[in-house]
């Protein structure tokens, strides 16, 4: 079991099928997004999962549980694509369980729209490098500088 | 049966000895020492421990974070705050996790172009020139 850091191969491919829409709010149209961002989460999983760049879709397995957080994980701020110089980028508001006690090893983000095709499809696994764990304490993640080189989510 | 009498200070007591100790002062009872070991944290969970002075010394060992937050001991007041790499944790029992973003390269294949063959092209040549002076050196041996 392992938690590799990658972007999913299944995702690169929906990226060319027009799957996922990461505008905020409506714009940035595709033909199965109906011209509406859509709505993404991220999942906490413990180290006994197994993720990594040929994960497709989220599931509950090994998904991290405790207090303050629920399956699933929680709904992300989406930042509406832009580009830096060459480089297409997105970004994410930082996501904080507040009050919570909970321990990780890693997380996934995945496109949690309901629209057929897109639902749980899976995009991103980040790896913490080890377990991270906080006591009645807020948990956050804090997403890198939204450029060229630190991005979230980069096309390069 | 007759009675029996235990004492509890002076000569002769259950304390100390006929002729024991010095005269006009009785011997103590024995003291217990109270001691409290090491306190281990595995992850953060927030964990107290308050010590409370027992007849004579009573210690926390060193407290072992080993990667946690929200330590707090309040015998010697120590708060650990602990930094790995992007994560923060602070000892309220908070943590922040700093996250790298992924990158992926796209590219564009590359493509064959190709024609017909112009078939409407003007066909010319020149003739070989046979009036030439051929010019030559012996390569030195």
């Amino acid at each position: 079991m392992a938690i590799t850091q990658a972007m999913c191969t299944s995702f690169k491919q929906e990226l060319l099928q027009g799957v996922h829409n990461f505008t905020s709010g409506s714009g940035g149209g595709t033909t199965t997004s109906t011209g509406s961002g859509n709505a993404f989460k991220i999942a906490l999983f413990t180290s006994s999962a197994s993720l990594g760049a040929g994960t497709t879709a989220y599931s509950t397995s090994n998904e991290a549980s405790g207090t303050g957080y629920d399956a699933g994980g929680k709904a992300l701020t989406n930042v509406t694509p832009t580009t830096s110089s060459t480089t297409a980028i997105t970004d994410f508001a930082d996501v904080t369980w507040g009050s919570s006690s909970v321990t990780a090893r890693g997380a996934m983000i995945y496109n949690s729209s309901t629209t057929a095709g897109s639902a749980n499809r899976a995009i991103l696994i980040l790896n913490f490098g080890a377990d991270k764990a906080s006591s009645s304490g807020d948990f956050t993640i804090s997403f890198p500088t939204a450029d060229s080189s630190s991005a979230i989510i980069r096309i390069a | 049966m007759a009675d029996v009498t235990i004492a509890f200070e002076g000569w002769d007591s259950i304390t100390q000895g006929w002729g024991d100790g010095t005269w006009g002062n009785d011997v103590g009872f024995i003291t217990l020492t109270s001691g409290q070991g090491s306190v281990t944290v595995n992850q953060g969970s927030g964990v107290t421990v308050s010590v409370s002075g027992v007849a004579g010394t009573s210690a926390v060992g060193s407290p072992s974070v080993l990667d946690g937050d929200g330590l707090v001991v309040s015998a010697t007041g120590v708060s650990a705050v602990a930094t790995a790499g992007n994560t923060s944790e602070s000892a309220g029992g908070g943590i922040s996790v700093g996250v790298t973003g992924i990158g992926a390269t796209g590219e564009a294949g590359f493509i064959f172009l190709w024609g017909s063959v112009d078939t409407s092209q003007s066909i010319s040549w020149a003739a070989v020139d046979t009036s030439q002076t051929l010019t030559w050196t012996d390569i030195a041996a």
